[in-house]
């Protein structure tokens, strides 16, 4: 991770002299404003991927289809995720350079990276396949809750302690 | 008594203290807040949805309400908890903040909001517990509830901003 870190040091040091974050940097109450919506999108990415995990681990909805709820809550997953990178993307760009040497930030981003290709690589094709048998259910339930709560972990950790 | 001796007595309690002076007391609350407000809002918005007739149409209002609530009042008590030592902690800058002010505002309101909707609205259900559209009254209530919650995380984080 630091390797990767340094390979775009310069690009990062770029991103930080834009006029979008020297805008944001000089604006406490732009940067209060993003890091409100930040949360209101990872509220919407978390509660829905909770939503669809409790139905996947059988706690609840258990007597109606999987796909009314993985269906329902797919949308939102995605607009939570447009949302959160977005505006995440603008919080980081003032201290780009500082954010992907911090510790609990790179801990953010690995776990992003994997609840992301977990959940377009692996959840939903499990859910589209055949054998969708319970046990499948509920280990695929479990991994994606818990790749996307450790993204709001790390990220508390991050705003909290950097 | 005023509210803002109050405030003070609050700030010097014991656990007060303990979450302000600690070296880990304050993030660790915090990181408990937030975690518990995202369990809590992000599955009330589902029921918000089903009553604006957007999601889980194909089933009865009365159900999503009776299965997500356990799980998403288990939040709630987890959100005001910890949300109630980070006020003690600081009661005197929250008192005086306009963002908390907004923030407690928005809480009372998704209060009344709920129990006017139980209480009132919710009396009918019989009638459109399993139809896809709601009545109005119901619609506007889950709209209602998504504005405010919303109202609450946007000025509970515009609070880190503005207190310290």
């Amino acid at each position: 991770m630091v390797v990767v870190a340094l390979q775009f040091q310069p690009m990062l040091e770029w991103v930080q002299t834009t006029r979008l974050a020297s805008t944001i940097s000089n604006s406490l109450t732009l940067t209060a404003i993003l890091s409100s919506i930040h949360l209101v999108g990872l509220t919407l990415v978390v509660g829905s991927v909770l939503f669809a995990s409790l139905r996947l681990v059988g706690f609840i909805f258990y007597d109606r289809s999987v796909h009314e709820v993985t269906d329902a809550v797919g949308g939102m997953i995605m607009l939570g995720l447009a949302i959160s990178v977005t505006s995440g993307l603008l919080l980081v760009a003032p201290r780009a350079v500082a954010s992907v040497q911090n510790g609990f930030f790179q801990f953010k981003m690995a776990s992003l990276v994997a609840a992301v290709v977990f959940h377009l690589g692996v959840y939903r094709r499990v859910l589209r396949g055949r054998e969708l048998t319970r046990s499948r259910q509920r280990v695929t339930g479990a991994i994606g809750f818990g790749l996307w709560f450790a993204v709001a972990v790390a990220g508390c950790a991050f705003i909290l302690l950097e | 008594m005023t509210v803002l001796s109050m405030c003070e007595w609050l700030e010097n309690t014991q656990v007060a203290l303990l979450v302000r002076e600690s070296a880990y007391g304050f993030p660790i609350v915090v990181a408990i807040h937030i975690l518990g407000l995202i369990v809590s809002v992000g599955l009330v918005i589902w029921f918000d949805l089903r009553l604006l007739g957007i999601s889980m149409r194909r089933c009865r209002l009365s159900d999503v309400w009776r299965r997500l609530m356990p799980w998403a009042l288990s939040g709630f008590v987890v959100m005001f908890a910890s949300g109630g030592l980070l006020f003690a902690a600081f009661a005197t800058s929250a008192y005086g903040n306009m963002a908390f002010r907004i923030k407690s505002a928005a809480i009372i309101l998704a209060g009344v909001n709920a129990l006017v909707y139980h209480f009132v609205t919710e009396r009918g259900i019989a009638e459109w517990d399993i139809g896809v559209r709601p009545p109005r009254s119901a619609q506007v209530a889950g709209l209602l509830s998504i504005v405010l919650w919303t109202t609450v995380i946007l000025s509970g984080r515009m609070m880190s901003y503005t207190m310290f």
